[in-house]
C-alpha cells in the first residue's frame, strides 16, 4: 500500500493506494473505498503509480510503513510527481464492473498457442491464450463477451507481466 | 535326473518364500504406479525395479558384492546420493519468485511444524525418538531430505520412508485440494494478490546461495551438507560462468544418481524389514504429516491474511511445502477454480521454493536435537 497525503488548502487528504493488479487500484479516500482499472496496463507502467520517494527524515511523524512497502513521506513528494502526474491524470479510469478492452498476461511466460482471431465472438471464460509459465500451461479467458479487436500474442513469444495479449471492443 | 540336480536347477523357485512373494509384489505395484499411472515414475521406477531384483530368491544382486549392495555403499551408506541429487535441485531451482517476494520464506517455515506434529504422534505410537523424527519429515514431502535424515537416525526404517515420501510426493495434486478447501472460505480462495514483477539483479541471485549457506550453516551445523550442496548447484547456476557443470549437474548428474538412488532405496525393501506394522504405521504418519504440514502453512497464510487486512490468498500456505512445483501448481489450480482470473503461481512458485530451504534446514535442526552426526 502506498499513503499519499495530498494538501489542498492547507486542509491534509490522505489517500491510500493498493495495487491489486497491475491495472487495478483499490484507493482509500476520505473513508471511502474506490476501485480504480486504469485502461491499459502499458501506460500504467509509464504512469507514476509508484513513486520512487526518498525515505523519509528520522524526525518524520510518519509511522514506520512495513518492510516490503516502500516509505512514503507525506511532505517531501519530490517535484517529480507533480510534474508527471498529468499523465496519469489523462488516463481514462474505468470502474470494476466496466468493459475491459484489453487481456493482459497476469504473469510472465510463453505463449504457447492462441486460440482466437480478429473478429472472433468470445464469451466471458472461454480460452483465449495458453501461457506457459513456469513449466505450467495456463488458460488465460475471456474476462467477459467480447469481440476480438486485435490479437498481439503470438505463439512461441516471451511475454511480460502486463504484456497486452489481446485487444477486445464490445459486442 | 536325481533329486540332487533337480534341487539344483528349481533352487530359486525352492526358496521362494511368501514374504518374498508379497514384496515382489510391492515392486510390482511400484512398477505399475509408474509405468500406468506415472506417478513420480523416475523414482518409483527404480526403486520397484530394485525391490523385484533384490527379491527374488538368492537374488546375487545383494549378495556381498552384489550391484545393488554395492549401490547402497557408494552413496546411501555415506549419504552421498542425496548430496549429489540437491546439487542437480540447485541447479535446477529458480529463487526469483522467491527473492521478489522475500516474505514467502514465512510460508516455508510454517510447513514445518507438521514434521514436529508427526514427531510427537509417532512417540505416542510406541516409536522410539530417531524413528519419529525421521517419520516426521515425510510431512515435508522432501526425498533427499527424508533419506538421509532417516538413514542417519533410523537405517531400518529407510525403506518404508523413502517409499512413502516419494508416494506422497506423486499424491500431492489428490492431498493437498480437499484440506485447502475445507480450510479456507470461498472469499478467501478469491483473494487477488498483486503481482509485482521486480528485476532481480544478478548479484542478488548470486549472493542469495552464498548468504543462505553462511547463515544456515553457522545456526544449524547439521544442514550443511544438504544446504550447501542445494545452494553449489545454485551457485553454479545463478553464475552463469559454469554452464557446462550446472547442464551436466541438472541433467546429467542429476538423471544418474536417481537411478542409482532408486534401486539402492528398492534394494532395502526386504521382506524381514519391510513386512512389519510398523510400515503401514509409517504410511498412515506420513500421510498424517503431510496433511499436517498443509494445514499448518494454510492456518498460517491465515494469519498473514489477519495481518494485511485481508490481502494475502490464504492457499500460499500450502505451497510452503518441499514437493516443488508440484505443490505451488495445485495452489494455483485451486485458485482458478474459483476464479480463472486469479494466477496464484508466482506467488505459489516463491512459497514453495520457500518450503524447500526450510524443509532442509528443519531436517538439519531434527538431527541437531537428537545429537546425530
Amino acid at each position: 500500500m502506498r499513503r499519499y497525503t495530498v494538501e489542498v488548502g492547507g486542509a491534509a487528504h490522505v489517500i491510500d493506494v493498493e495495487e491489486t493488479a497491475r491495472d487495478t487500484f483499490e484507493v482509500h479516500v476520505g473513508g471511502k473505498e474506490y476501485t480504480v482499472r486504469l485502461a491499459s496496463a502499458h501506460d500504467v507502467a509509464e504512469a507514476v503509480i509508484s513513486p520512487e520517494i526518498a525515505p523519509a527524515e528520522a524526525d518524520d511523524a510518519e509511522p514506520p510503513v512495513p518492510a516490503p512497502y516502500r516509505p512514503a513521506a507525506p511532505e517531501t513528494l519530490p517535484p517529480l510527481v507533480p510534474a508527471r502526474l498529468p499523465a496519469l491524470a489523462t488516463q481514462p479510469l474505468l470502474v470494476e464492473e466496466g468493459f475491459r478492452p484489453e487481456l493482459a498476461a497476469p504473469m510472465p511466460g510463453t505463449v504457447v498457442s492462441v486460440h482466437v482471431a480478429a473478429g472472433d465472438r468470445v464469451a466471458a471464460g472461454q480460452l483465449v491464450v495458453k501461457l506457459e509459465a513456469m513449466k505450467m500451461t495456463n488458460a488465460i479467458k475471456a474476462p467477459q463477451d467480447a469481440v476480438v479487436a486485435e490479437v498481439r500474442a503470438q505463439a512461441g513469444q516471451a511475454v511480460g507481466y502486463g504484456d497486452v495479449l489481446v485487444v477486445f471492443r464490445e459486442a | 535326473m536325481s533329486g540332487d540336480t533337480l534341487a539344483r536347477l528349481l533352487q530359486g523357485v525352492l526358496h521362494l518364500t511368501p514374504g518374498a512373494v508379497f514384496m515382489l509384489g510391492i515392486g510390482l505395484l511400484l512398477v505399475y504406479l509408474a509405468v500406468a499411472k506415472e506417478y513420480e515414475p523416475m523414482l518409483l521406477l527404480p526403486i520397484g525395479a530394485g525391490c523385484l531384483l533384490a527379491n527374488l530368491p538368492l537374488s546375487p544382486m545383494i549378495a556381498e558384492d552384489g550391484a545393488l549392495s554395492v549401490l547402497y555403499r557408494m552413496g546411501i551408506g555415506n549419504e552421498m546420493f542425496p548430496l549429489l541429487i540437491f546439487v542437480g535441485i540447485g541447479a535446477m531451482t529458480d529463487f526469483g519468485p522467491l527473492l521478489e517476494n522475500p516474505r514467502m520464506m514465512l510460508l516455508g517455515a510454517a510447513g514445518q511444524f507438521g514434521i514436529f506434529g508427526t514427531l510427537l504422534l509417532a512417540l505416542a505410537l510406541g516409536f522410539e525418538l530417531n524413528e519419529a523424527a525421521s517419520i516426521g519429515i515425510i510431512g515435508a514431502i522432501d526425498g533427499p531430505t527424508s533419506i538421509y535424515v532417516s538413514n542417519l537416525l533410523a537405517p531400518h526404517l529407510l525403506g518404508p520412508i523413502t517409499v512413502c515420501a516419494y508416494s506422497y510426493m506423486s499424491l500431492v495434486p489428490l492431498i493437498q485440494p480437499p484440506i485447502m478447501r475445507w480450510l479456507t472460505t470461498r472469499r478467501e480462495r478469491r483473494i487477488r494478490m498483486p503481482y509485482t514483477q521486480r528485476t532481480i539483479s544478478r548479484r542478488t541471485r548470486v549472493l542469495f546461495p552464498i548468504v543462505v549457506t553462511l547463515v544456515v550453516g553457522i545456526l544449524v551445523p547439521m544442514a550443511i551438507p544438504l544446504i550447501g550442496m542445494l545452494m553449489l548447484g545454485n551457485l553454479m547456476r545463478e553464475s552463469g560462468v559454469v554452464e557446462r557443470l550446472t547442464s551436466a549437474s541438472s541433467k546429467e548428474l542429476a538423471n544418474v544418481v536417481t537411478l542409482f538412488l532408486g534401486l539402492a532405496v528398492g534394494s532395502t525393501m526386504r521382506a524381514d524389514s519391510f513386512l512389519r506394522v510398523a510400515t503401514l504405521k509409517i504410511l498412515v504418519l506420513g500421510i498424517l504429516a503431510f496433511a499436517l504440514d498443509t494445514a499448518a502453512g494454510i492456518l498460517f497464510a491465515k494469519v498473514l491474511n489477519a495481518a494485511s487486512h485481508g490481502r494475502f490468498n490464504p492457499l500460499l500456505g500450502a505451497a510452503g511445502i518441499s514437493a516443488f512445483p508440484m505443490a505451488a501448481r495445485v495452489v494455483n489450480r485451486v485458485g482458478l477454480e474459483e476464479d480463472f482470473e486469479n494466477f496464484l503461481l508466482m506467488h505459489a512458485m516463491g512459497a514453495n521454493t520457500a518450503g524447500q530451504v526450510a524443509s532442509v534446514v528443519a531436517g538439519g535442526v531434527l538431527l541437531a536435537l537428537l545429537g546425530a552426526g
